[in-house]
């Protein structure tokens, strides 16, 4: 899976999780763009991708993330491995 | 406890903080820039009428700051480092503050080497400590003064109340400077000599759990709707909580459900405090520390707020008299820790304070009852105000604001309670022109703080009204529960 296709993948988890099927995602989405995206809805985000992707996130991994882009670049890591 | 020989003895001996990005300060540099920052505000500290704003991103030097300020006898004004300049000129014309520490002014304050003045003035517990905004039901935020003596109970009370937290422990510095939770942690930090970590925590949960695994955080101050986040499925399967033995829980209501997930994962391994009090009464004035028991803990669905602080009094009111056991009516609260007023606004002022059998009493506003052994309960509101993560707001002054706005006919706001964050709150907007949600909540940032704009705002042509015109929330709530279970 290249980086175009877990980006379609992310936004199409975010666009249902946040019930905004018309949000336009890119790498620099972040929470801070969208009213919808807060706090709790951040945690069910990241409970969708992992479970889509098969993937475990620590928290130190999830710390740092801040947009959507950092997002994909974690999930690329965790494929390879 | 006087506060400056406080201050004093705890900066006499050595003192381990560590900044937001982690970094541990050394103790010469904190005394270093402490005594700048002190030598500074003592030159400049020239009137009985002076008052120091502080308005800075949260780190140590906001804290040594406030420390400062205490310590000299100046009362100050804390804020958060974005506040809209609309509340800033606000709190400026309602307390004439003389002197403004900012981002840029701290730097000039830690590099300051004049010496003027080496004389402390006369800080006599009858001077005000410090002065903090809420939002007020006017429309306008009320400035709470806060006299040293009741700052002086507040802290004999963390000391003496909670024996068990020593200077072993670490604690997570989380609350912002401008919400009085963070007393709290100022109470500790003076009193048990502990470390303190200042936390880059900004509403990322996440950060928050691996801030507290990295540095084996033992205490823990914060609000339930965080912690609730910090106990939710996801993060405790990836937390070890196992360094946690202190949690302090206060400014909204500790639900149930939240009661239920503390016994889940801690099992008793934390000490968990239930504070309850209002900025008008020194940040908390009742305590509870959670007994996992829960027919000692909770009643009928609600958990327990225990008993006011010594200095403190309070009584259920009905009609003027004290309530029966088990009587729900509105909580005055009493004694030392109690405001002196809210600055420059009688009006308010008298609405708040009232004479009862002989004393004065904060009217809180709060529905509460007490069970027959004394335990108080908190249930409610008895006016439009609300808790909203942990901050009491308004919804007829969130309207206020909201009408300012050119193109807005009417704003009506509701709030529907959830477990999240004690409340989801809505805005029923009247538009006068064609305008998007972004658009509006893009306005509104300006006028009001991040808390305070609805979550959620949706649009309407008119509200249902009662057989006098007046809006009736009541059925818009109504409206809208039923339209989310028709979608």
């Amino acid at each position: 899976m290249n980086n175009i296709d877990i980006l379609k993948t992310v936004t199409s988890i975010i666009q249902e999780t946040l019930e905004l099927p018309q949000l336009v995602v890119t790498n620099e989405t972040s929470a801070n763009d969208v009213d919808e995206w807060d706090s709790m809805t951040h945690i069910q985000l990241i409970a969708a991708i992992e479970a889509k992707f098969k993937v475990r996130f620590a928290l130190g991994e999830l710390q740092t993330l801040k947009n959507v882009g950092d997002m994909i670049a974690l999930i690329t890591k965790k494929l390879n491995k | 406890m006087l506060i400056r020989e406080l201050i004093q003895r705890r900066l006499d001996s050595s003192v381990t903080i560590f900044n937001r990005e982690g970094v541990a300060i050394s103790d010469t540099q904190i005394k270093n820039e402490y005594s700048a920052i002190k030598q500074y505000l003592l030159d400049f500290h020239s009137s009985p009428q002076d008052c120091v704003a502080i308005k800075q991103h949260k780190d140590y030097r906001y804290f040594l700051t406030i420390l400062a300020c205490l310590e000299i006898g100046i009362p100050y004004i804390p804020m958060k480092y974005d506040y809209p300049m609309d509340r800033v000129e606000q709190i400026k014309e309602d307390s004439k503050f003389t002197l403004l520490a900012d981002d840029a002014k701290i730097e000039e304050l830690i590099a300051y080497t004049g010496r003027t003045k080496t004389l402390l003035p006369d800080a006599s517990s009858e001077k005000d400590a410090y002065i903090i905004f809420t939002s007020g039901s006017t429309g306008r935020p009320k400035g709470v003064i806060i006299q040293r003596q009741a700052l002086e109970n507040f802290f004999t009370f963390i000391q003496d109340e909670f024996p068990a937290v020593n200077d072993q422990d670490k604690l997570l510095q989380v609350a912002e400077f401008s919400f009085d939770q963070s007393v709290v942690d100022i109470a500790l930090f003076l009193t048990k000599n502990l470390t303190f970590h200042f936390s880059n925590f900004e509403n990322n949960i996440f950060k928050l759990g691996f801030e507290i695994e990295t540095h084996r955080i033992s205490v823990l101050n914060t609000v339930p709707n965080t912690l609730n986040m910090f106990l939710s499925e996801f993060v405790a399967e990836r937390m070890d909580y196992s360094c946690l033995k202190h949690l302090f829980l206060g400014g909204a209501r500790f639900s149930h459900g939240l009661y239920i997930k503390c016994v889940k994962y801690f099992n008793k391994s934390v000490d968990i405090y239930n504070l309850y009090g209002p900025t008008e009464a020194t940040v908390y004035c009742h305590v509870k520390k959670i007994s996992y028991d829960e027919s000692a803990d909770c009643f009928n669905g609600n958990v327990s707020i225990g008993h006011p602080f010594a200095g403190v009094t309070a009584h259920i009111v009905v009609d003027d008299k004290i309530a029966p056991a088990n009587e729900k009516g509105e909580l005055y609260i009493g004694g030392v820790q109690v405001m002196r007023e809210y600055i420059n606004n009688p009006e308010q002022t008298a609405k708040a304070l009232v004479q009862f059998n002989g004393q004065t009493y904060y009217r809180s506003g709060d529905l509460a009852f007490q069970t027959e052994s004394h335990d108080f309960f908190v249930v409610g509101r008895v006016d439009d105000t609300i808790k909203y993560r942990g901050f009491r707001i308004n919804l007829l002054d969130i309207d206020s604001y909201i009408t300012r706005l050119p193109y807005v006919q009417d704003s009506v706001t509701i709030a529907i309670p959830n477990e999240i964050t004690e409340n989801q709150t809505i805005g029923f907007i009247i538009l006068k022109e064609k305008k998007t949600v972004k658009e509006i909540k893009t306005d509104l940032a300006e006028l009001l703080l991040d808390y305070q704009v609805p979550e959620k705002i949706i649009f309407t042509d008119k509200y249902p009204t009662n057989v006098s015109g007046k809006v009736c929330k009541n059925t818009l709530k109504a409206q809208y529960l039923e339209s989310l279970n028709k979608a």
